[in-house]
């Protein structure tokens, strides 16, 4: 009784289909690829300037899609832009220093751990112009790791959004 | 020739006296007329370095500067448009000023060190006739903080001198 219970058991399992190592790997590579194509998510990225109700340097998720960009914090989306309403997008290189650590830093050695504060570290900004449903001209700057700004440049243009480089001599 | 000179000087000091009261009573009639405020991105003087970034700081800050006087029924961005387009003012500006300053420098030294500075001047128009009604020169700075204060908030600073002009020029 135990034995054909088991049996029975084992063979409901595979037929739906979770055990089955080849039906799973069959359809594995086709959610990567969907998830792929139909989204970018760069993690932990600054707010520096526009998004209301946002501190300023605080981080969340910037997720890009083919129709929108979305600011995420937590599960709470702070704002989505259509990409049609971006009217250009312009990707300069910026600085920010170790806040936290120096301020760790500072206070863990009595004030001599402060001349972290002449170290910063490289980071991709990037300005948006878009409008919004008022047809009122908004702007937006993030911060993102140099290897994520790459990224983001390429999927806006990907997707037709008008993006710039700075002149030269300009940070 | 000394009644001559009399009366040259009290025709010119009747003339200042009238120049004077015509422009208070241009001041007095732009007191309270205005409901709503259109807050136009300002440009950049030629041959000032400001990072793009400090300008949509600046026009955001100047949107929530003018917002929290609580004077203005609508605030209004580049491109919309008021409720009531007789009774609008407009915002525009030109940055001439740009010190980057130090943060560094302001915390490991102080003492006014590593300063950093904006100056814009700006006009307050009239939006539909567009009479330009008041303008000044304004600054924001950054001098001290925590750990040196960040650089960019002098914008914020120079958005609360120009909300603070706006208020005491457009309402008693």
């Amino acid at each position: 009784m135990r034995k054909a219970l088991s049996i029975w058991l084992l063979a409901a399992w595979v037929s739906s289909g979770v055990g089955s190592p080849l039906q799973n790997n069959d359809r594995l590579p086709e959610i990567q690829q969907q998830a792929t194509t139909e989204r970018l998510t760069v993690p932990k990225v600054f707010h520096i300037a526009g998004i209301p109700g946002v501190p300023r340097n605080s981080r969340g998720d910037l997720i890009l899609t083919s129709g929108d960009l979305i600011f995420q914090q937590g599960k709470k989306q702070r704002v989505s832009v259509p990409l049609t309403r971006i009217k250009k997008a312009l990707f300069v290189s910026g600085e920010r220093h170790y806040e936290r650590a120096t301020y760790a830093a500072a206070v863990a050695t009595f004030g001599i751990g402060a001349i972290l504060i002449t170290k910063k570290h490289k980071v991709d900004t990037f300005i948006l112009d878009y409008t919004n449903e008022r047809g009122g001209l908004m702007g937006m700057v993030l911060q993102t790791e140099i290897k994520d700004g790459s990224k983001c440049r390429e999927w806006l243009s990907r997707f037709g959004v008008q993006v710039e480089e700075p002149q030269s001599g300009a940070k | 020739m000394v009644r001559n000179k009399m009366l040259l000087s009290i025709i010119c000091l009747l003339a200042v006296a009238s120049a004077s009261a015509n422009q208070k009573d241009t001041a007095a009639t732009v007191k309270n007329k205005y409901k709503g405020i259109e807050v136009v991105r300002f440009e950049i003087k030629d041959g000032v370095q400001l990072p793009p970034d400090y300008l949509i700081t600046l026009t955001e800050e100047l949107v929530k500067q003018m917002q929290e006087t609580k004077k203005f029924a609508e605030v209004l961005r580049e491109g919309e448009t008021p409720a009531d387009q007789t009774s609008a003012l407009k915002l525009t500006g030109t940055v001439t000023e740009f010190k980057p300053g130090s943060r560094a420098k302001r915390y490991l030294i102080g003492f006014g060190a590593g300063k950093t500075k904006i100056v814009a001047h700006i006009k307050f128009v009239d939006r539909a006739t567009g009479e330009v009604l008041f303008e000044d020169d304004v600054d924001g700075k950054v001098i001290m903080g925590g750990m040196g204060g960040d650089s960019i908030g002098a914008t914020r600073g120079l958005a609360k001198e120009v909300a603070k002009v706006a208020s005491k020029q457009f309402f008693k």
